[in-house]
């Protein structure tokens, strides 16, 4: 009942006033963390709270990416706000109950080598 | 850089059994549509997707050699899906052509050392091969068991497949 309720206060909220339901993945342990950010939190601080919640250490070659296909490559938008990315339709959604979700991947780089 | 030893059979084949069965992992392999399949305790077979070009949506197999895990990476390879084998001279159409930085495909590689799973080289950190290759990860990037296991190394390929860096099969 409390859950409905909720739901129900998020629905009636305009976008700039819901908070928004972050799922983190980190690819290479598939260890995944769910928090909830404001919607005028900047991607870079949403991707800093994640490091913390994941116990990761951020690597300058780590890649930030769109959960959901086409995995768009987030770190151009490091500097907009969460609400700004739902307004652009750059993953962060409605997900059709009235809650805002984003969904993104951490993808840390392996070695590699072309020779 | 010393190579790498293969681990007691009783431990890799446990190792491999723990991947199975964790839930996290599990979950990737459903959403990222993973097939697994079981030649014998140490050898899996892995069928994944690659992103569609021009339409086309192209299906790989991969050939996992668990002898070095959890100590180090499975050894990875390309196959042919009919024969679970890749025979450079037969089977290049087989392989995904693979030019990330982080996971490079060569289908004949000069190993400098004897090494039995060649001439392939999927390169990357995340696979045996890149071991027994005179490269040498940062400390970053390196294989780490506590945290890494076949899922970080299937995962690294479905990424490379799934990425502007791939080109579709090898010989098309």
């Amino acid at each position: 009942m409390k859950e409905e309720k909720e739901k129900e206060d998020q629905k009636e909220k305009p976008d700039d006033k819901r908070k928004v339901h972050v799922t983190v993945l980190y690819t290479s342990t598939a260890e995944d963390k769910n928090f909830v950010a404001e919607p005028d939190h900047l991607l870079q601080q949403v991707v800093d709270e994640a490091y913390v919640k994941l116990g990761e250490t951020r690597r300058a070659s780590d890649q930030f990416f769109c959960h959901a296909e086409p995995r768009h490559d987030l770190k151009p938008y490091l500097g907009h706000t969460l609400r700004a990315m739902k307004d652009q339709g750059i993953c962060v959604r409605d997900d059709g109950h009235g809650t805002l979700v984003f969904e993104f991947d951490i993808d840390a780089e392996p070695g590699g080598a072309a020779r | 850089m010393t190579l790498p030893s293969p681990v007691n059979r009783t431990l890799a084949v446990a190792a491999v059994e723990d991947f199975f069965a964790t839930e996290k992992w599990q979950r990737m392999i459903g959403e990222y549509g993973w097939v697994f399949a079981m030649i014998d305790p140490l050898t899996l077979i892995v069928s994944l997707l690659a992103r569609p070009i021009n339409g086309v949506r192209e299906m790989f197999t991969l050939r996992l050699a668990c002898d070095y895990y959890p100590t180090h990476p499975a050894d990875v390879r390309f196959v042919n899906p009919q024969t679970f084998e890749y025979n450079p001279s037969l089977d290049l159409q087989h392989v995904a052509n693979l030019q990330a930085q982080y996971c490079y495909v060569h289908t004949g590689y000069g190993y400098q050392h004897p090494y039995k799973y060649g001439p392939q080289l999927v390169c990357s950190s995340m696979t045996l091969g890149y071991y027994f290759s005179n490269h040498n990860p940062t400390e970053d990037q390196a294989w780490d068991p506590r945290r890494h296991n076949i899922g970080s190394s299937v995962y690294t390929v479905h990424r490379a497949l799934h990425s502007p860096q791939y080109h579709g099969r090898h010989g098309a």
